[in-house]
């Protein structure tokens, strides 16, 4: 079952179906696939990765093209940082590349390709610390009532919460990403993680935990 | 009634409780307050979207890729971790393997064993030596080599018929020896296998 593709109708912005996307039109359409073999564009995944795999990287192209905007966000998600988000994501689908040989389609392949993407992320973590914005105050101390839908104050709340999920510990962190915006149920995230559920809902609980301590924290 | 735990405050934020739980959650302030804190926590963290990059960013990272893997070989397919370099190196560890076992083998305990001192026993040899072990990888857990040949055994991967001896394949490869070769061949062979041969150092 392809977990990714259907949990995520949003593919354009990453946004949560609710929310509101402050980056893209939500009517924005399909992004056209530009490649010279427009004719691959209308073949699905598994084609074309028989179509790659037996040489064609045209056809690989236009899965990178299909799936390069959920691929740059998870790692987005992850790194907090635009020019990391583009490293990982490159490697991820440069990886997906080498391996294509070992997709067997037991899965679909966004979710053998997205696990490529938070392997590429934790592995990556393991030798590089992502930057560690310091969490501002905010101006207004009560954040769980009602607040005003000031534009200022929202971007400056998601500034505050983007680097308390960098201060997670990795597995915390990728929990919180597959779960909140992807809304991966528990059991997919341990599939993605090589973890098991137990151990996924325990990663999820502490991260909400140490998340509520870190928006809490003032400066002395 | 107890508090939820863990795993109940996790349902509760999925509005997936027990009703039984719901009824608890609706009238314990503590649990209350305690979901309600996570349910804070999830909601800031979903309103936070990720900045949509360039129009042309997309071009751009596509066309990265793109030269990236323009380096690379093109991708084997049906080839896993399981390459002909790898399986001839195994079959290698298990030729060695087996030689060194056969090579090392203990001698032949005497067919009988009596206990000095006490009533003669005769313990049979079979009783006397545990039996070897089956061909399972968790059987020897401390021996690499073991698991890995067991691994190798078990894997049944695509290259086996690169492995497998092929039918005819001796007659083959003796055909195509020269007369001379032939020739010593028989020699060596004659040598091997005359009775009384004794193994030279």
């Amino acid at each position: 079952m392809d977990v990714w593709q259907t949990r995520m109708p949003w593919p354009a912005t990453l946004a949560m179906p609710g929310s509101e996307p402050r980056h893209a039109a939500p009517t924005e359409a399909p992004e056209p696939v530009a490649t010279p073999a427009t004719g691959l564009a209308t073949l699905d995944d598994r084609a074309l990765v028989a179509a790659a795999t037996a040489g064609d990287r045209a056809a690989f192209d236009v899965l990178v093209r299909r799936h390069q905007r959920t691929v740059y966000g998870v790692c987005y998600r992850f790194s907090g940082d635009h020019a990391d988000a583009s490293d990982l994501a490159q490697d991820a689908f440069v990886r997906a590349y080498r391996g294509l040989g070992r997709f067997k389609g037991d899965a679909a392949f966004s979710t053998w390709l997205y696990r490529i993407a938070v392997n590429v992320c934790l592995s990556r973590a393991a030798v590089k610390t992502p930057a560690l914005d310091p969490i501002e105050p905010l101006e207004l101390a009560d954040l769980s009532g009602d607040r005003p839908d000031d534009p200022l104050r929202r971007a400056q709340d998601a500034a505050r919460v983007k680097a308390a999920i960098a201060r997670l510990p990795e597995k915390q962190r990728m929990t919180v990403i597959l779960r909140v915006y992807h809304e991966l149920p528990h059991d997919a995230i341990a599939r993605t993680l090589g973890s098991t559920v137990g151990t996924v809902k325990a990663n999820f609980f502490h991260a909400l935990q140490n998340l509520r301590k870190l928006l809490a924290e003032r400066p002395s | 009634m107890s508090h939820l735990s863990r795993d109940e405050r996790l349902l509760a934020l999925d509005g997936a409780l027990d009703p039984a739980r719901e009824t608890h959650l609706a009238a314990c302030a503590a649990c209350r307050t305690e979901v309600g804190a996570l349910r804070g926590v999830v909601a800031r963290v979903r309103a936070v979207d990720v900045p949509e990059p360039s129009p042309l960013f997309w071009d751009h990272l596509a066309a990265r890729v793109g030269d990236a893997i323009a380096r690379e070989p093109a991708p084997v397919a049906g080839r896993g971790w399981w390459s002909p370099r790898l399986a001839w190196a195994a079959a290698a560890v298990l030729v060695t393997a087996a030689g060194t076992g056969y090579l090392m083998r203990p001698q032949a305990p005497p067919a009988t064993v009596v206990v000095a001192h006490t009533a003669p026993a005769v313990v049979e040899p079979s009783a006397a030596r545990p039996s070897p072990p089956a061909i399972d990888a968790d059987a020897s857990p401390g021996d690499d080599g073991w698991a890995l040949i067991a691994a190798v055994a078990e894997d049944g991967g695509q290259d086996d018929e690169l492995l497998a001896p092929q039918a005819g394949q001796a007659e083959l490869s003796i055909s195509a020896l020269s007369p001379e070769e032939r020739t010593a061949l028989a020699r060596e062979l004659a040598a091997e296998l005359a009775p009384g041969r004794v193994r030279e150092g």
